[in-house]
Formats: structure tokens, sequence, C-alpha cells
């Protein structure tokens, strides 16, 4: 009985001491154990939210992709792996191979696979290969609008023109969480992401069938007048909404890497250009605000030629007399320079600057402020220059707001592209508004020179641009291109360039076309007038806008 | 002694209805995982479908398949009429 006791006792303690080990000595080793079996680590991959354009339609999305990796340690026959790997990859098996012999122990194979890929190597049953879902973006209209879009790294981080401007918004970061999971490893319930803030969706002015239309007038119009590059905008002139933006050659930033990096550039906002004769309306602009020429008051231009200190400014034909009007109309360098010198340079330069040269658009993608140097180093020769468009650099972005104050009745107005933000999570919405700018020129001034305007297009050099049955109003340009490296322009490489507004009437839109060293001709209205014609009789169809007393019908008695 | 067995009895009760509580919890708790991670592969197959319908109804889509499978073309010059010319 007394032996019986004491081993209960022995027992009794025995238990007291493995309690007393286990709970007290061990109890942090066996805690540890028991959430490695209850939770879960998971990571919730980076999401980024959409950019669609001003309707709807979807231009960027991420989805989720399978990406292959292996565990080197695990795979056996190495040799064998990299062989089957290679013939559903399409890559060179000693590739593979050298991963697999790392001394890692984690290498990819290949992220963002194809699901038929992600299939084939499943089916091949490879100890030590596997894949992971990583999100991966797609863009569905290919090359469309992409300089302005931009791209995203292999790791879902923006890299150029929106998803880079936007990629705080745009971009929601991985996140590693701690979840319950049961006994067969299932897990239970997934509990709430945390509130990162993103993502967010950008919905933008633009207008897919609008860029489309730019796109494909633009790029037929390179192609013709054999120009290395192209460029054009599309604004509306009451709003300021961008509702295209264009810069040829583009690129698929599907797989951008495929293309040279000069590709990738907005030149609508990045690119320089000397604006040369669709300069001018400015000028004749601000010389009828200020009263220093009439639209009818005549200046005498030379005979062709007009020296002014060391420089001989010279018109493409030997003008005698001309109108202001004319001045416009038949983009006479010689004019233009005359009511410069008249202007005075302190206050053409402040006319300038309040048309938006020489400063940030603040459109919100990275963009040039343009070189508008001020008054008080100007000469002679400089504001002559300037009064037909040579010696300052803009963007094509500045030009279109420029001349959007022409077309809105005299008001500078702020572009902008993204016209809305909404958060994913739970709809919340950030949406820009039109900024009113400040006024530059009076309604009456933009009237006569609209009037003014539509002669070039009806008359004079940007016949090329007119459209049957709309009124059309626009400004030619051909500027010369300063050469570095001889230190002066050159006489082979121009810019050749044409603004239009569309209708002239109740403006819908300034379009801006620019041809960088087109070959065939060097002239904007022989050039980049007949692109802004092709833009315009699409857009016109698109929009539904009414003609103007006339009515085209096809051969076989169907309307246009 | 009918005090101690109705004590007995209350606890047993108590600890049955909390038994049948954390059962339904954690049915719910599936029945949550579940509907989250279907609405996850809706959400994915939505992505899907909206890239489908933008690659689909892309203008250079349209006017390729156009042209490609119904013959259409733009008009020519000589096909083309105005009438009714008043200024």
């Amino acid at each position: 009985m007394i032996l019986m006791g004491v081993g209960v006792l022995a027992l009794l303690c025995l238990f007291e001491v493995r309690a007393f080990y286990l709970q007290t000595l061990s109890r942090d080793r066996f805690l540890q154990r028991a959430k490695r079996q209850y939770y879960a680590r998971v990571v919730i991959p980076s999401k980024r939210g959409r950019i669609m354009d001003r309707e709807g339609r979807v231009m960027a999305v991420s989805l989720l992709v399978p990406s292959l990796y292996a565990v080197p340690f695990e795979v056996t026959d190495k040799g064998r792996a990299a062989r089957l790997l290679s013939e559903v990859l399409q890559v060179s098996p000693s590739a593979i191979e050298g991963k697999l012999s790392s001394n890692r122990h984690f290498v990819w194979i290949k992220r963002h696979a194809s699901p038929q890929e992600f299939e084939k190597v499943r089916e091949l049953g490879i100890r030590g290969i596997d894949a992971v879902k990583e999100p991966k973006r797609f863009y569905p209209y290919r090359e469309l609008a992409s300089p302005l879009l931009g791209f995203v790294g292999v790791d879902h981080q923006g890299l150029e023109g929106l998803e880079r401007a936007y990629d705080k918004w745009l971009r929601a970061p991985a996140v590693e969480m701690v979840m319950e999971r049961d006994a067969l490893g299932r897990l239970i319930s997934l509990p709430l992401e945390p509130d990162t803030g993103g993502p967010w969706d950008l919905r933008l002015t633009l207008d897919v069938r609008v860029q489309y239309i730019l796109e494909k007038e633009l790029e037929r119009g390179m192609i013709e007048a054999q120009a290395k590059r192209a460029v054009g905008v599309i604004i509306d002139p009451f709003t300021g909404e961008i509702l295209a933006m264009a810069s040829l050659p583009s690129f698929n930033p599907n797989c951008f890497s495929q293309y040279p990096p000069e590709r990738w550039k907005n030149l609508c906002t990045m690119g320089l250009f000397e604006p040369g004769s669709v300069l001018k309306p400015f000028l004749i602009g601000a010389a009828l605000q200020e009263g220093i020429v009439g639209r009818n008051d005549v200046l005498f231009c030379e005979g062709g030629r007009y020296h002014v200190g060391p420089v001989t400014v010279r018109d493409v034909k030997a003008y005698e007399w001309l109108t202001v009007e004319e001045i416009l109309q038949f983009s006479s360098n010689i004019g233009a320079a005359k009511v410069a010198r008249a202007m005075g340079a302190y206050r053409y330069y402040r006319y300038l600057r309040a048309f938006g040269f020489g400063r940030a658009t603040g459109v919100g993608v990275p963009e040039e402020e343009g070189i508008l140097r001020p008054p008080r180093n100007w000469t002679l020769v400089d504001l002559v220059t300037l009064g037909f468009g040579q010696g300052m650099v803009c963007t094509p972005l500045q030009l279109a707001v420029a001349y959007s104050v022409i077309a809105n009745g005299g008001v500078r107005v702020n572009p902008y592209v993204v016209k809305e933000m909404v958060r994913v999570r739970d709809g919340k919405r950030r949406a820009s508004f039109p900024q009113p700018g400040q006024r530059v020129l009076s309604r009456e001034t933009c009237r006569v020179l609209m009037e003014m305007l539509e002669r070039v297009v009806a008359e004079g050099t940007g016949k090329k641009a007119s459209l049957e049955g709309y009124p059309v109003a626009g400004k030619t340009g051909t500027s010369q291109k300063y050469d570095p490296e001889e230190g002066r322009y050159s006489r082979e490489r121009f810019v050749a360039s044409f603004v239009g507004i569309l209708p002239s009437r109740r403006p819908r839109a300034v379009v801006v076309i620019m041809l960088d060293e087109p070959k065939r001709s060097i002239y904007g209205g022989e050039v980049a007038a007949p692109i802004f014609k092709g833009i315009a009789r699409e857009l016109v169809q698109y929009w539904g806008l009414p003609r103007r007393g006339k009515m085209t019908l096809l051969a076989d008695g169907r309307s246009l | 002694m009918r005090a101690v067995l109705f004590g007995l009895l209350l606890i047993l009760s108590g600890l049955l209805l909390l038994t049948v509580v954390r059962i339904k919890a954690l049915h719910l708790k599936y029945e949550i995982s579940g509907l989250q991670q279907e609405k996850g592969e809706l959400m994915r197959r939505k992505k899907e479908l909206e890239l489908e319908l933008a690659l689909l109804t892309s203008p250079a889509e349209i006017e390729r398949r156009a042209k490609a499978e119904l013959g259409m073309r733009y008009p020519r010059a000589h096909e083309v009429i105005v009438i009714g010319v008043e200024r």
C-alpha cells in the first residue's frame, strides 16, 4: 500500500516536472510551433489601378500571371530539367542549366510566363520547379498613346509616363499578412486587407477613338512626308482637357524593352521645337490688343529682303505692301518682324508669357518649360526673329494651350490629362475640374484674329487644311532647326507644323501637328496641313458636327 | 444535492452552447473565406474580360477586321459627290 502510494506520488512528481518543462522552460519554443501550425503567412501581391479613357475604356490593366521559379538543390537531374524546360520556354538549355546550377536557394526561371507555358511546365512535373502568381501589366491598345501612358517594370513599379507620374496613386505595395488555418492547412477566413490607401484607377480626359484618328493620320502623314518624327496634340480649348496626344514613332508598352529608349519619350510635353510662323498669331493678337496695328493697316514688306543689323530677313515670295491680315495670310516674316519692332521687347515678352510660353503648363506628366529668354537679354535681331517664331523653343502642348486662348475668346486654360481618380477599395473619387486661367486677349481681339486665321486656311498658306462644309481656322509654320555643331541654323533640317481650330465657330478642338525633318517638302502648309484635314474630316463625323449649307453624298446616293 | 445537479446541468448547458456558437462561427469563417476567394476569382475574371473587350473593340482591330473580313474600305475621292453647295 505504501509502495503504491510512493509510486503514485513519484508519477505525479514526474507529471509535474514534465508540465514544468513544457509550460515554463520550453514555453516559447512550443508556442512558436503552435503558432506555425495555426497561422500562415500569406503575401498579397502588389496591386495596380487601371488606366481608362474618358469613356471608361481600359487602356492599362494588371492581371495575375504565373512566374516560374526553381529551388536548385531540389532539382536532381539538372541537365534533363534544363532540356525539357528550354523546349517549353524557347530559351537555350545552357542558360537554364546555369540557373539550376547556382548555389542560391531560389532562382527565377521565367517571370510572367504565359498560361500555356505554365500548364506545360506543370505537366512536366519536375521536382524543384514551381510557380507563383505575380501581377503583370497589359496595354490592350498596344502602341496607342504609349508615350503618354508609359509602362511599368517587372516589379510592377511605374517607369515612364503616367505610370511613373501617378505611381503613388496607381500602386498599392505587396502586403504580407498572418492568417488562421485549420488542421488540413486550409485558410480560415481571409482577413480584411489593411488600408494602404491605394490603388486608385485613373480616368483620363483622352478619348481612344480621337487618339486613334490622330495617330492614324499622323503616321500616314509622317510616312508621306518622309519625316523623322511626328507629334500631335488635340485639346478642348474651353476646358483644357487633352483629348489626344501622340508622339511617333512610338512603341508597344507590352514589350517596351524591344524599342530604343528615345521612342519612350512623350514629345508633346518633352519635345522642344522652335515654333516658327505658328507663333505669328500671338504677335499679331498682342499688337491688335495693344492698338499698335489695325487689321487693315498696311506695311511695306521690302520686296522680300529686309536687313536688320547683320542679318537679312527673307520672305518666301517678294511682297511689297501687305495688310496686317495679309501678313498672317501669306506668313510674311518681314511683316511680322516690323510688327515685333513696333511692339517692343518687353511688351511682346509679357504677352508670350501670358500665352504660356517659357513656363510649365502643369499638365501633371513630366514636361519641359521651354526656353524664352527674358527681354533684357534680347538684341534687335532677337526681337525681330522672335516675331516669326525663331529664337525660342516650346513644347507642342504649350502651342495647343496658346491657340486655345484664341479659340475660347481670350482666356488661358490649364491643360490636364487625368479627369478623375477612383479608389478601388471604396469608390472614393477625386475629380479634376477645368481651372479658369488668366485673360490674355479681349473677346473682340480673338474674334478678329479668328477671322484672320480662317482666311489663312481659306485663301492663304493653309489651303490644304480646308475642310468642305466646315469653317476652319489655322496657321502654318516652317522653322529652321538650330544646328549646335555648326553653331547656326541648318539649311537642310526643318520643322513643319500646322495648328488648326475645328470648327472656327464654336470650336471643339485645337489640333497641333508638327513634323520633324520632313524630306518631301519642308513647308507646314504642304505636309502638316493635309494631316490636319484628314483628322478634321474624321472628327466631324465622330462628333456629329453639323455641316454648313452643304451635303456630301456617296456616288450611290447615300450620305456620308 | 438537487442544487448541485442543477448547477452541473447549467454548466454543461453553457459549455454546449459555447461549443455550438464556436462551431457556427467556424463555419461562417469558412463560408466567408470561400466567398472572398470567389470574389477574388470573379474580380480576376472581370479584369480578363475587360482586357478582352478592349482588345476586340480597339479601333485598329475593328478597322482591320472590317477590311479583312467584310471587304470594307474608305470611299475614294471619285466616289464622293458634293451637292447643294451654297455660300
